[in-house]
């Protein structure tokens, strides 16, 4: 129920991409797991690590995430699970005190969020987010400043959609706040724009927020619910993984839009849209190291174009032109830099090698 | 960039809001773009200058009630909030001419009527 139903072991840096003060940190704690269930807990963390890798855009960005398992015991095995709920009416004794039957709700499993924040923040003090496993095989989870999940098949697709709220500003994408065909009070979206940038009220091609991802070709909007007193039935007219103006959106049938039929800020089961990808990448990016490719040794072709390789910002000085070379490089082909730092390449006249 | 930051922690329960802790970290922060209407921190000067200005992350009324989507459940909801309690974080840069951190209800709208209610100010610690 408390701290005094358990004890933090230690930290172990799962994940190591470098120096955490240039990483992006993400701490996992466990509830719920005895002393004799920290290899359970280690490989329950591990397979997190792994789907998190998997996840697209963060397979793009790995190399600028650490992540953290800090060990954490507990009396007893499991989380609340109130009768009141329908659950057992089980009690564990656990160090963040997990429970299920939340504001009424079975599935909605909290932990104090207090404890979680300050055991993330004595183990690993440049932590950005924090994930908890909780040991339960009870579907289950919920998000805030803390993101929760049990060992119920695909819980832990709700940390990561949580993490799209809490670390990636993402808004929901969903239409319906208490279920399709249960709502009703949900037809128009206020006319207020959103700040999030993964939905809108706004229909304008030329001013849309993610006007840059979609095709000329898109019709805007691409989709309308034709009775807006319920969730839109329609399939997606268009290709999948299209991005144009969805409506249907941030709790409401009508009025709001999102920019792709499917995304894990809609459905957790489903990727992440490209525009929710591009922010996640827009967020992480900063802490993701490059390598400065050796641009002596690139081929006549790519010297004539920008080169943008691993985000790398090439800067051209000297002499210019179609039979220009690079003579040299800064930094050095083969260091490793922050994502987006400026190659400066000194360049000469001359028959390319 | 790597750079000293501060991490405060706080506590919220219904309009009453209190800090936790207050934290020295070398770390680099998440870009933080132009905070739209809502609660929002603000490092300051003593006197009142804004250095930094940052979004925090929406306290709402309810929670976020996912299923595996049987038995007739919708695979998401939400569910009202019995309480409008919780926590939430606040990463900062450490500047020296930093005083304090303001957190501030800002209810958006035209500049010339909006309406920004400082709800907590909190001394920056010149350790901890």
């Amino acid at each position: 129920m408390t701290t005094a139903d358990g004890q933090v072991l230690g930290v172990t840096r799962v994940v190591d991409h470098g120096p955490p003060a240039e990483r992006w940190n993400l701490v996992i704690l466990g509830d719920g797991y005895r002393a004799n269930q920290m290899t359970q807990y280690a490989q329950d963390a591990a397979r997190l690590c792994v789907r998190l890798e998997a996840t697209r855009p963060f397979d793009s960005v790995w190399a600028g995430l650490n992540l953290y398992r800090v060990d954490v015991t507990s009396t007893d095995s499991g989380a609340d699970d109130p009768a009141a709920c329908g659950g057992p009416g089980t009690t564990a004794r656990t160090y963040f005190d997990a429970s299920f039957c939340n504001n009424g709700a079975r599935r909605l499993l909290l932990v104090n969020q207090a404890t979680a924040l300050s055991v993330a923040a004595q183990r690993v003090p440049q932590f950005h987010a924090v994930v908890v496993i909780v040991n339960s095989q009870v579907y289950g989870g919920s998000g805030g400043a803390v993101a929760t999940y049990s060992l119920a098949t695909g819980a832990e697709l709700i940390a990561l959609h949580e993490l799209g709220h809490s670390a990636f500003g993402l808004a929901d994408e969903y239409e319906s706040y208490l279920g399709c065909g249960i709502d009703t009070d949900r037809d128009h979206h206020p006319a207020a724009e959103p700040a999030e940038p993964n939905v809108t009220v706004n229909t304008d091609r030329a001013t849309l927020k993610w006007r840059s991802l979609v095709a000329q070709a898109t019709p805007i909007p691409t989709t309308r619910n034709a009775d807006c007193t319920r969730c839109d039935p329609q399939p997606d007219p268009l290709p999948a993984a299209t991005v144009g103006l969805y409506e249907g959106a941030h709790y409401y049938h009508c009025g709001a839009f999102r920019p792709q039929f499917d995304c894990r800020m809609r459905a957790i089961d489903k990727e992440f849209c490209a525009v929710c990808a591009q922010q996640i990448r827009r967020v992480l990016l900063p802490f993701t190291p490059a390598i400065v490719p050796d641009v002596r040794e690139m081929r006549r072709s790519a010297a004539h174009q920008r080169v943008v390789a691993a985000g790398l910002v090439p800067r051209y000085t000297g002499a210019t032109g179609p039979s220009a070379w690079v003579r040299s490089q800064s930094p050095a082909g083969g260091r490793t830099v922050r994502y987006g730092s400026e190659v400066t390449m000194q360049l000469r006249s001359g028959p390319i090698p | 960039m790597t750079e000293p930051a501060v991490r405060l922690v706080f506590e919220y329960d219904g309009d009453e809001v209190r800090m936790l802790s207050q934290q020295r970290v070398e770390l680099t922060i998440p870009s933080a773009g132009e905070p739209a209407a809502g609660w929002r921190a603000e490092l300051r000067t003593a006197e009142g200058g804004v250095l930094d200005r940052r979004g925090l992350p929406w306290i709402p009324l309810d929670a976020e009630v996912f299923a595996p989507g049987v038995d007739g459940e919708p695979s998401v909801r939400r569910v009202p909030a019995e309480r409008r309690t919780g926590v939430f974080t606040v990463l900062v840069p450490d500047l020296p001419e930093a005083d304090h951190l303001a957190l501030v209800d800002d209810a958006g709208g035209p500049p010339e009527t909006r309406q920004v209610r400082e709800i907590l100010r909190v001394p920056l610690r010149a350790e901890s």
